[in-house]
């Protein structure tokens, strides 16, 4: 009997224990899984998570760079092709991208940014901050949901607008689109809202990086552009283009943006005037590994030369005098083509005899830029340039400022010189555009010439002011993701896109001697006018029985 | 307190309903476990049993063959005793029906098996624990601890498992006895060597270059290497400028070493049965080692297991079982992890750079700065420490003077687990000269780094795991009866993770009547606590019956079948998988973001997918019939199986989920399908004079069909995956190759086809190729899967083979294996990518010409690509020599057998560019050649 009590014990104990294990307390749930209640605190004053809850919606701005496989957006136009051999980029650059094999496709990322604002919105009013805070709060994420539309309709066309609206799991939703003026209507209503309600400059240092009035109205400006072109507005309705060049000069009677001296040093700092708006990032030295060179290699520093800059860009430059190559009186040389050329050149192309980290740049075939070896390399003979430091004569990289500035000035100034240009054909129309350009020719370090007009031509027509506009756009905004959709707004990518890529095939005579020879490198496809727009997701269209697809698509 | 997660009423319930069906049974019945055990028993082979023995482990207790209903797959663990594995999941192979093996990996403890029961990765349950496969530490028992491994395959045999039940249950026992009364010692010592298999063969770096500068001229881009490049890698006169380096020797060793040494002392006397075990063993990697490093960084498995199961019995009524089992290893690979040296080592072509300068310090070039031969060396080590332990106390206490045939058991056991990784891996110099002699020109490619001494917990890992039960056991005329009621708490905690708890009460009723009908009532009601609170309980009912016609009269004059069983069973099983808390709505860490002219990084936060508060546990309900004979005295036995599993509340996201919503849709209980198939097995036993033997097989169809996924409404039926089989291979179908009287034929939009791209199948035949003419190409048939055993024993001698295969088995190559080049210029090619499309070889090719560039058209997912991986394997395969105890020299040694044996001795597949299991280029599967010796005392 002895046996059986202690197994009488045994087993108490055994159930004791079970309670022991049952009652004792211990989280529910994970904690560090933040619940809606804490995030949107009311009783937090300094709205610690609700402000983190703005800054996430900041991460789905635009950024550029080599943001496509290493590529830029602008691989995909004719100012240049990426010198990898596989990217996605050469979907895009050769018409082969379709609704299943999608590049650059942000149909989902901006609806995300879109629920977040929204989110935000409905929720952010039980924080106790202080309501100018909170005022901006509330205007950045309009604005980002305004931008976060922008980016959609410039893709993909007239998209389903939600306004305040926020779906949960019981909606099901089959949206039919807005029309792309109706997208533009609510970008530009949400603009005259919050403009008044955001951070007017000047700003303090630790809120360089947040939307500003300027912002706002630099977007509205580009958006009204984008609407008064001819891809959108087939019957040139001048209207569209007064309220552009209205909505540009607005930004410019702000009075306080301005162009930097040097456009080099535009790209490379942080706070700066000419910089309206940025996509922030750390510092770093990802862009000049990306761009420089590829045989800038040592113990300290590698390079991987990962954009091919086209000779139809390079041509486009002009001379210092800012007159085109073509002219006979330019000062071009066709055997010394890259001397005597419109500074802007030599900051944004890096061609044969560049000089970077205290050598000339070889792209000549079997230089040291150039070797002609399965090593990735430029194929046109030049390399990307541009928004990088000047490192001349530099020993080694070093961390720089590498915002990807979503709104310039001088972005502005064409926005406004292009509009007034097609509002009103008119010589005092055409006079404001003429400052917008010669302003930003002056700055970029060409020559005044007679009449200070910086190499342009005097007295243009309506028409020859469009292709100046068009030309300086070019040339001044080269690979910061303005190209490839200009010329799409233009209507003109059926030509202006349809064509093959060449590059420079630069030959060594003798150190110091090189001929030059024009090759082409690979072909450019553009089928309009499918590729005006994206094509939505194979996959929305099968989720979502109201939508329709792009046509051709 | 805490909330319990069962309604206890429900409980309370169904403990009332069991035990008045106990307390109205007769109670002068005589209890007996094994009063009715069948009398024609079979003497046990010296090959392990291959038949099902008269008593079958099921789950909570045992089960005698002529009762059983359920069914239930059956291995006596002396038959894996001949497979030189480490892992114990890697012996599988071929010998279940029902249980489909799947290994792609062969690195020294990583290289587990994957196991698929009729469809469904099992639930692995150690001597009545439920083991995780995550602790995969579990599985590395040596195959000497086991007894026998039941597989529970219908729903019946698993359903007392409540929401963990869907799966299926690997069941092992471990040895808790000698076989024979009294104490036995032995010893058994072996070794072997390992060899890669299915390596793919990389070109010479001639072959290479020409195949590139053919690519690069299909791109209509120059040639990327000269003349002088070529005929220098040709000619090999200067091997560090031009080198044609076979990396593969390099990196590799022909063979590797692996050892095992195993104590076990077992004892069976009237109050004490126990087994002891010790076993160590080491099993080192492929690589090569450098004589410069003062330490090893070749991969290298060590592990010591030491397992002790005592049964004792404290009085007549009173059991008590105390398992202990602890585990240690230790695992060394080199800085760089031997998983990517492995992919490098198949990336990198013969030329990308020379082994070493002529500098004799580490080679490398721009393209390819790091060789697989300094990531293997040159990289330093990280070691990684493993404890586990396992402790398991049971008591069982017959209450026959309370209840007659009743009996009460409680089951504990804890096991914890820690594993740390101690990091001692670097960077090396590696230089590029470019020229032989130069000793001045060079660029360093590669630069040192300090080799640290960092540890890291890898994983923590607890379980406690309480169990009581009772039940009763009666017969009483021509009726047997048991009752089984369990209530289980396991509460696991890995890592950082709160605890996982599962609960649950279930119950088994058994009714036999004259020896001819059985009948089996089973049921859980079980809970998880990561589920939303109301939903974290579920019941799952089963029931089954069976037929032994052999006893019915009729059948009594048949000399010839000794069992003839019919046999159905039906269930609904559970399969809980609740993600961590994903029912709840909650926020985290996003992307942070920069502000300021200091550029400060701030955090951000964000709503993740959004909650589906209504997740509740993934259903099936499975039916089964079986039907069991043995003829001819039991030398022979044919087992078949039916099943049937219709799954439903699957989760998958629902198929309108429209990005508009703005948030990632969350898991939703809405999938259904079905999974059928029939299971034979098969064999014959015997002896013909001096000679024994035995051959046995078998074979299992897996097939499956999408009953329901939500899918949107698709343009065209064969774009449909409803109504199709589950884990199709979907794809264009690739239709030859363009060539100069086709080049108008469909292809992808805008694309220029040149002679030699792919030509695809217009399926809907709108003249484009595109999204609407992709298809099923790969995996539409049942998967069959099959294995087969013959065992021999003369004189002394034995000897025993297993094949095992699959059937109806496609894979995808894909990648950087399957497309020369295709790293943005760089990466390798293999001797098969010289199959390609030329204007030569137009009616021979199997590959599209070969392109650098751009490709679009001809990587693709298509038939092309689609491989039949259906392969045979000489799995296993061991000769085996017993010395005749008389004429050995000590009386104290009672037995001494010789044996050598061998795993993955030879495969046959049409597949032939790689191994069929393993073609993703992860570390080789090995052929094993090991022998040994073992001792009895």
């Amino acid at each position: 009997m002895v046996t059986r009590k202690k197994y009488k014990i045994c087993v108490a104990l055994l159930i004791l224990s079970t309670f022991q294990l049952a009652c004792k307390k211990f989280e529910d749930v994970p904690l560090e899984a933040r619940t809606e209640d804490l995030v949107y605190d009311s009783k937090d004053i300094n709205g610690f998570f609700a402000d983190q809850a703005v800054t996430n919606l900041y991460t789905f701005l635009p950024r550029g760079y080599n943001r496509i496989d290493g590529a830029y957006l602008d691989a995909a136009t004719d100012d240049g092709v990426s010198s990898q051999l596989t990217s996605d980029i050469y979907l895009l650059s050769k018409a082969l991208q379709s609704s299943t094999q999608l590049v650059d496709d942000s149909f989902a990322s901006n609806y995300t940014a879109i629920f977040r604002a929204n989110q935000f919105l409905s929720k952010v009013d039980v924080v106790p901050v202080v309501a100018l805070t909170k005022q901006y709060w509330k205007a950045e994420a309009r604005f980002i949901r305004a931008m976060s539309y922008f980016e959609l309709i410039k893709r993909y066309g007239g998209v389903p607008l939600l306004g305040d609206k926020i779906f949960t799991l019981d909606d099901k939703i089959s949206l039919p689109r807005n029309t792309y003026d109706e997208g533009v209507q609510y970008i530009v209503s949400e603009c005259d809202a919050i403009s008044g309600l955001l951070l007017k400059e000047p700003v303090s240092a630790v809120q360089v990086g947040r939307i500003t009035q300027g912002a706002a109205l630099a977007l509205k400006a580009r958006v009204l552009l984008y609407s008064a072109s001819p891809l959108n507005n087939p019957s040139n309705n001048v209207t569209k283009w007064l309220s552009a060049a209205n909505a540009a000069k607005a930004v410019i009677d702000l009075n306080y943006y301005a162009l930097n001296v040097s456009f080099v040093n535009a790209f490379v700092t942080r706070s700066d005037k000419e910089v309206i708006f940025a996509f922030q990032q750390s510092r770093n030295q990802n862009l000049e590994i990306a761009q420089s060179p590829a045989g800038y290699v040592s113990d300290l520093y590698s390079s991987r030369g990962l954009t091919s800059p086209s000779q139809d860009l390079v041509d486009a430059f002009p001379t210092l005098s800012g007159r085109p190559i073509t002219d006979p009186a330019s000062g071009y040389s066709a055997s010394n083509p890259y001397a005597n050329r419109d500074p802007r050149f030599d900051a944004t192309i890096f061609y044969n005899g560049s000089q970077w980290l205290g050598r000339a740049v070889e792209t000549f075939e079997g230089g040291r830029d150039k070797p002609n070896t399965s090593m990735i390399q430029t194929k046109t003979g030049y390399y990307l340039r541009k928004f990088l430091p000047n490192l001349a004569t530099a020993t080694n990289y070093a961390a720089a400022d590498h915002n990807f500035i979503i709104f310039r000035y001088a972005e502005t100034l064409l926005n406004y010189a292009e509009a007034i240009n097609e509002a009103d054909n008119s010589v005092a129309s055409r006079t404001i555009a003429y400052i917008q350009l010669t302003n930003i020719r002056k700055r970029a370090g060409i020559s005044a010439g007679t009449g200070s007009l910086y190499g342009l031509n005097a007295n243009m027509t309506q028409a020859e002011m469009r292709a100046a506009i068009k030309l300086e756009r070019r040339v001044e905004m080269a690979f910061e993701e303005h190209r490839f959709w200009d010329v799409r707004r233009w209507n003109t990518a059926a030509t202006d896109f349809n064509k093959t890529i060449r590059g420079m095939k630069i030959t060594r005579v003798s150190p110091g001697v090189f001929t030059y020879q024009t090759v082409n490198v690979e072909p450019l496809v553009f089928i309009a006018p499918k590729m005006n727009l994206y094509p939505i997701p194979f996959s929305e269209i099968q989720a979502n029985t109201g939508i329709t697809q792009n046509p051709g698509w | 307190m805490r909330k319990l997660l069962l309604p206890w009423y429900k409980v309370i319930v169904l403990c009332a309903f069991s035990s008045a069906i106990l307390l109205s049974s007769s109670p002068d019945a005589k209890a007996q476990e094994s009063a009715r055990i069948d009398t024609t028993m079979k003497p046990v082979s010296d090959f392990g049993q291959i038949f099902q023995p008269l008593k079958l482990n099921v789950l909570y207790g045992e089960q005698t063959r002529d009762k059983l209903v359920q069914s239930i797959g059956y291995l006596d663990g002396k038959r894996l005793e001949s497979s030189p594995v480490s892992l114990l999941s890697n012996a599988f192979a071929g010998h279940f029906s029902g249980l489909y093996t799947y290994q792609s990996n062969g690195a020294p403890r990583y290289d587990a098996t994957s196991l698929s029961l009729r469809g469904r990765s099992p639930l692995i349950v150690i001597d009545g624990v439920p083991r995780y496969n995550t602790v995969y530490n579990e599985l590395s028992l040596n195959p000497e601890q086991i007894e026998s491994i039941t597989l529970l395959k219908d729903g019946l045999s698993s359903v007392m498992l409540g929401n963990r039940s869907m799966d299926g249950v690997l069941m092992i026992t471990t040895r808790k006895k000698s076989t024979n009364s009294g104490s036995s010692v032995s010893f058994t010592a072996q070794g072997g060597i390992q060899e890669a298999i299915g390596m793919r063969k990389a070109l010479s770096s001639f072959d290479y270059a020409s195949l590139y500068n053919e690519a690069r001229a299909n791109s209509g881009l120059s040639p990327a290497f000269s003349q002088t490049q070529l005929d220098g890698y040709r000619n090999g006169t200067d091997p560090f400028v031009y080198p044609n380096v076979d990396w593969q020797k390099t990196v590799l060793r022909d063979n590797a070493p692996q050892m095992r040494y195993t104590l076990n002392a077992s004892g069976n006397y009237t109050n004490v049965r126990y087994f002891l075990s010790l076993d160590y063993q080491n099993q080192s990697g492929l690589f090569r080692e450098d004589d410069d490093n003062s330490y090893g960084t070749n991969v290298d498995y060590s592990r010591y297991i030491f397992r002790s199961n005592i049964e004792l019995d404290i009085d007549k009524n009173l059991r008590a079982n105390l398992n202990l089992v602890g585990n240690i290893q230790d695992f060394i690979q080199p800085g760089a992890g031997y998983g990517s040296i492995f992919t490098l080592l198949q990336a990198s072509p013969s030329n990308a750079t020379a082994v070493t300068n002529f500098r004799g310090t580490f080679g490398g070039t721009r393209e390819y700065p790091n060789s697989p031969y300094a990531e293997a060396v040159g990289t330093g080590y990280i070691k990684n420490n493993l404890q586990a332990a396992a402790v398991n106390v049971g008591l069982t206490q017959k209450l026959g003077s309370l209840i007659e045939g009743s009996w009460v058991k409680a089951l504990l056991s804890y096991s914890p687990s820690y594993e740390q990784r101690i990091n001692r891996s670097k960077n090396y110099n590696a230089y590029n000269y470019p020229v032989t002699g130069d000793s001045t020109n060079f660029l360093r490619v590669s630069t040192i780094s300090e080799q640290p001494n960092s540890t890291t917990v890898q994983g923590r890992f607890q379980q406690t795991y309480l169990e009581l039960s009772t039940g009763l056991d009666r017969n009483w005329g021509n009726n047997d009866f048991s009752a089984i009621i369990v209530a289980s708490y396991d509460n696991s905690q890995s890592n950082n993770l709160l605890n996982q708890i599962y609960q649950g009460v279930s119950t088994r009723l058994s009714y036999s009547l004259d020896k001819r009908f059985n009948m089996e009532l089973a049921g859980a009601y079980s809970a998880n606590n990561r589920f939303n609170p109301g939903n974290q309980a579920d019941f799952y009912p089963g029931a089954g019956a069976s037929w032994n016609l052999h006893n019915e009269s009729f059948m009594q004059g048949n000399k010839f079948l000794n069992e003839f069983k019919l046999r159905a069973s039906y269930a609904k099983v559970g399969n809980a998988d609740p993600g961590y808390y994903l029912w709840r709505q909650t926020y985290a860490g996003g992307t942070a973001y920069i502000f300021g002219t200091a550029a400060t990084g701030t955090s951000s936060i964000a709503q993740g997918a959004l909650a589906n508060p209504d997740r509740v546990a993934e259903k099936a309900k499975k039916f089964n019939v079986g039907m069991d004979l043995a003829f001819s005295n039991q030398r022979g036995w044919v087992n078949v199986d039916y099943f049937n599993s219709s799954q439903y509340d699957m989760l998958q996201t629902r198929g309108s989920s429209s990005v508009i919503l703005g948030s990632a849709y969350p898991l939703e209980n809405i999938g259904k399908s079905r999974y059928s198939g029939i299971e034979v097995n098969t064999g014959w036993s015997a002896t013909a004079g001096k000679l024994r033997y035995s051959i046995s097989g078998n074979i299992s169809s897996v097939s499956s069909r999408v009953l329901f996924n939500d899918e949107p409404a698709q343009p065209f039926a064969y774009m449909a995956r409803t109504g199709n089989p589950v884990n199709q291979i979907r794809g264009y179908v690739a239709d030859g190759f363009f060539n100069s009287g086709n080049l108008t034929s469909p292809r992808l939009e805008s694309f220029t086809p040149s002679e030699g791209d792919v030509k695809y199948k217009d399926l809907n035949g709108d003249g484009i190729i595109n999204v609407m003419d992709q298809m099923v190409i790969g995996n539409d048939k049942p998967l069959l899967y099959f294995g087969a055993n013959l065992g021999l024993q003369i004189a002394g001698f034995d000897m025993n083979v297993l094949f095992q295969g699959v059937e109806n088995r496609d894979i995808v190559t894909t990648g950087y294996y399957q497309f020369p080049f295709s790293l943005n210029g760089q990466g390798p090619a293999f001797t098969y990518n010289l199959n390609r499309y030329t204007p030569g070889t137009a009616s021979t090719a199997t590959l599209p010409r070969v392109t650098i560039q751009n490709e679009v058209n001809n990587y693709l997912t298509s038939s092309l690509y689609v491989q039949d991986a259906s392969y045979i394997r000489l799995k296993n395969l061991e000769i085996g020599y017993t010395v005749n105890p008389k004429i050995l020299p000590s009386s104290v040694i009672r037995g001494l057998r010789l044996f050598v044996n061998g795993q993955n001795l030879s495969t046959f597949s049409k597949y032939k560019d790689s191994d069929p299991e393993n073609y993703m280029g992860l570390y080789p599967l090995q052929r094993i050649i090991n022998g040994g010796l073992s001792i009895k005392l």
